[in-house]
């Protein structure tokens, strides 16, 4: 996979860069806040990952397009929010959530995403799992995990090596400790039930509605929950519609078999040999509507779709259940007595009382099928390749560090660190640089390597020196960047790499404003080429 | 006058091959284009003939391995009974086997005149078309005619197996690469149609002009076989392809995401229950025929444009289909119909 072209704006401004070489690039400039983290942010965004992106920078008004070439076919990904176009040759592909891009990328053979066992369900692995493998941001760095941690944590990226590696591992915790987490959920539910009802048998709670109306915290706080519980209304429609368009596809298939079923009377039968073989002699005896294949083809794709409908549920579950956890975060900081008043208000907690119910029940069934796979898995074989495979990259992965850092003290003994093990910034630079070569040099695959960042924490230029030949040894596509210091900068510090390295030089951007007004006519041409209309 | 003889009885393989004559007529030639109907069973295995028959391309298919020149002079017997009779015939098509080694000039070729007979072997030919003959008339044929028709045979070589010849047929490009399978199995109800027409005996009719023939309806129309091939790359198309058709696009842009969502899945909903409702075949071809009709239109103008001009021309739309159905339908047309037709 390489990079080609990215662009980022709306209406009002917008920045396009094409200027990224097959080979290692450099995006570096004088001063922070030049639009680096940005344009990276953005490129992965496009394709499908978490919106981490700098303070300030409101992504959801803007597009994002990233071009790349996988396969030696040239794919265009146009985002906005959670909607996708993507164009391939002259093809329109349109999607509205990340879990239906991921199944065009796996489907259509561009991307060896592999699957792992999530919750009990083998899933293919969510993207931005998965671009983890060849990306590291520059934000929410942190060695014990991903940097995504959330609903994916390190235990499934160590998953997805596995599956990667051609051995998928089933569970690598103990099902006790999941029978505890469930435990102490329940416990959860029924704690919040009580609550509940305390809440609701306060006749004084009106009296605090009014006392508080106008209080300028509860306003705030109200108004944040408002939000909040809008986006939680918003995935619960979303839900609700999928799961109608599942039902309908289930009725669609028993319908068609019903109609495939030929009506019996008035055939013509043979008076003279009660035979139904007859043989029309009407020219327009026609050819049947469809044929064997045809209907068999059309109820496969059908319960495909069915089944990518119920992937695309799980993911809108999870998401409001986010929301939900947000909310319930929101409450823990205000003070008790608003909180009942903004509880009251807001008839929010029964909302969450019957959610929390449907989860609990969610992930007792989850809990099931977990077991049931376990009965089948040949576990310790896939083990074995774990700490076999993992032997290997923590190898690689100290060889490399101490290439750049032959004084330094620090010793790998995983792919990720130990929780309470601190890194200093130049230590956790190298760990990222050894980990992503490491991994790279493992699996030799087919996407570039792409860091924001790649010597933050003051790494001295003779360790630069050295990773970034490493990277040009690698002759693949590498894009990283850099904030120069001044006197860096003015000694033109990348011009001897100029040979092998593609430097683009972002110092000339105004301050904090990548986006322009002059891109946008570019902009607008990319995003009419998608059939989109150009406007909000 | 043209009395109507022989009409043979036979197996799978020799349908097999006379399948094949009739897709070499509709799609292997050069002047394939000019070919509108094929007359099954009448004058010969097939014939293929202009809308108003007014040109006729007559085929033998003999499916036979093991060919040798006397048994192909046996052969063209059907094909020089026909050139002796009172309607002409523009071509006079032999289609077989590859021969086995030593009869021919040059052995590459897979269309060849008498000429690429060594000469002994064009003698044997002759000998074995004129024994037939006298077999069948009790008379010796006539030595010029003999050889006037002997220089106008094409000898074409059937190669390639079912599935090549229906591809070789495809006006329509479909989004989903297909396993021969599929093409087998529209081979297969061709040939099944083919041999319906077969069963009708004619034996002992006679016509005046070669258009008569038609009244017998012996015959398979090239569009009849060309809305078979689509409808049913169309059928595997409509649920297996995730790119919306871009003329369709035009139709959902307004539509919010979501019922972009459900316009889509209800557009395909009615078009696989089209597809499934055995008993409304009769009003689905007359439709479907109807709309390939504007096949150039469908290229050049808009889905809702195509669906205006057939309501407007009164067409019959299947009762299950919604006019945005049909618009979706015909947006996937555009999008496989193959400018070069």
């Amino acid at each position: 996979m390489i990079i080609k072209k990215i662009a980022i704006g709306n209406i009002n401004e917008a920045f396009v860069e094409n200027r990224i070489h097959n080979g290692v690039n450099i995006i570096f400039s004088d001063d922070n806040n030049k639009g680096k983290t940005l344009i990276m942010q953005g490129m992965m965004y496009a394709l499908g990952n978490q919106p981490i992106f700098p303070k300030g920078f409101n992504y959801r008004l803007n597009f994002f397009y990233t071009k790349i070439e996988i396969k030696n076919i040239e794919i265009e990904v146009l985002r906005k929010e959670s909607s996708f176009v993507v164009k391939r040759e002259d093809q329109i592909y349109l999607f509205d959530s990340t879990t239906e891009l991921k199944h065009f990328f796996v489907d259509e053979r561009l991307m060896e995403v592999p699957s792992i066992i999530k919750d009990g369900h083998q899933v293919i692995s969510d993207l931005d799992l998965f671009y983890e493998i060849f990306f590291v941001g520059q934000d929410k760095r942190n060695p014990s995990n991903i940097i995504n941690s959330g609903y994916n944590n390190k235990k499934d990226f160590i998953n997805m090596l596995c599956s990667l590696n051609g051995y998928q591992l089933h569970d690598m915790e103990d099902e006790n400790d999941n029978q505890l987490k469930i435990k102490q959920l329940k416990a959860d539910i029924s704690a919040t039930k009580k609550l509940l009802k305390l809440i609701k048998g306060n006749s004084n709670i009106s009296g605090y509605v009014n006392k508080y109306s106008d209080n300028e915290q509860f306003t705030t706080y109200r108004s944040l929950i408002k939000s909040v519980y809008s986006t939680i209304g918003e995935y619960k429609k979303k839900r609700m519609l999928e799961l109608n368009r599942k039902e309908k596809l289930e009725s669609l298939i028993q319908e068609l078999n019903s109609l495939n079923r030929e009506i019996k009377q008035g055939n013509v039968v043979c008076a003279s040999c009660g035979s139904d073989k007859i043989i029309y002699k009407n020219r327009s005896m026609a050819f049947e509507v469809s044929n064997q294949f045809v209907r068999t083809n059309v109820l496969t794709s059908i319960r495909y779709q069915i089944e990518q409908k119920e992937e695309v549920i799980r993911e809108y579950t999870r998401e409001l259940q986010k929301g939900q956890d947000e909310l319930k975060k929101i409450l823990q900081d205000v003070p008790v007595e608003l909180h009942q008043v903004l509880l009251f208000s807001e008839t929010i907690l029964s909302e969450i009382d019957y959610d929390d119910k449907l989860i609990d029940l969610n992930a007792q069934l989850c809990e099931l099928q977990k077991k049931d796979i376990q009965l089948v898995n040949n576990e310790s074989e896939a083990k074995k390749q774990y700490s076999k495979m993992k032997q290997d990259i923590v190898v690689a992965m100290n060889i490399l560090y101490k290439e750049v850092d032959s004084l330094g003290g620090t010793v790998f003994d995983d792919i990720f660190t130990k929780k309470d093990e601190t890194y200093s910034g130049s230590e956790e630079q190298e760990y990222y640089y050894s980990r992503i070569l490491a991994i790279n040099d493992y699996f030799k695959h087919q996407y570039p390597l792409l860091i924001d960042c790649f010597r933050s924490g003051e790494i001295s230029s003779i360790k630069e020196d050295i990773m970034l030949n490493n990277y040009i040894a690698r002759k693949k596509q590498v894009i990283v960047t850099a904030t120069l210091k001044e006197e860096e900068y003015s000694a033109h510090k990348y011009d001897h790499y100029k040979k092998d390295v593609n430097i683009i030089d972002y110092s000339s951007n105004t301050s904090s404003k990548l986006l322009q007004k002059s891109y946008v006519p570019e902009l607008k041409d990319i995003i009419e080429s998608f059939n989109v209309i150009f406007d909000e | 006058m043209y009395e109507f003889t022989t009409t043979e009885r036979n197996n799978n393989k020799a349908n097999e091959y006379e399948t094949k004559a009739m897709l070499y007529l509709f799609g292997c030639r050069k002047d394939s284009i000019n070919i509108d109907v094929f007359i099954i069973d009448c004058f010969n295995d097939v014939t293929g003939s202009t809308v108003s028959v007014d040109q006729l391309w007559d085929v033998q298919s003999k499916g036979v391995q093991s060919l040798n020149p006397q048994k192909i002079g046996t052969a063209l017997i059907t094909l020089y009974q026909n050139y002796i009779s009172d309607i002409d015939f523009e071509y006079y098509i032999l289609l077989m086997p590859k021969l086995k080694e030593m009869y021919l000039q040059d052995e590459e070729l897979s269309a060849y005149g008498i000429t690429n007979f060594i000469a002994k072997y064009v003698d044997k030919i002759r000998e074995g078309l004129s024994k037939e003959y006298l077999r069948r008339n009790k008379i010796s044929p006539d030595a010029k005619d003999i050889e006037d028709f002997l220089n106008k045979i094409e000898f074409i070589i059937a190669n390639g197996n079912k599935a090549e010849y229906v591809k070789k047929i495809t006006t329509f490009t479909s989004k989903n690469s297909l396993e021969d399978e599929f093409y087998n199995i529209i081979f297969d109800e061709i040939r099944d149609k083919q041999t319906i027409l077969k069963s009708t005996n004619i034996d002992g009719y006679t016509i005046m002009k070669p258009a008569e023939v038609l009244q017998f309806g012996k015959s398979i129309w090239k569009k009849d076989i060309d809305s078979l091939v689509i409808n049913r790359m169309l059928g595997v198309d409509i649920f297996n392809q995730r790119a919306v058709p871009i003329a369709f696009i035009d139709e959902i842009v307004t539509l919010e995401s979501e019922e972009r969502k459900d316009m889509l899945v209800d557009c395909q909903s009615e078009i696989a229950k089209m597809l499934f409702d055995k008993n409304g075949r009769m009003i689905f071809w007359k439709f479907f025929e109807k709309l390939l009709s504007h096949k150039k239109d469908i290229i050049r103008k808009t889905p809702r444009e195509i669906l205006q001009q057939i309501k407007s021309e009164k067409i019959l739309i299947p009762r299950i289909l919604s006019d945005m159905s049909v618009i979706y339908m015909i947006s996937l047309l555009k999008e496989g119909l193959k400018y070069d037709n």
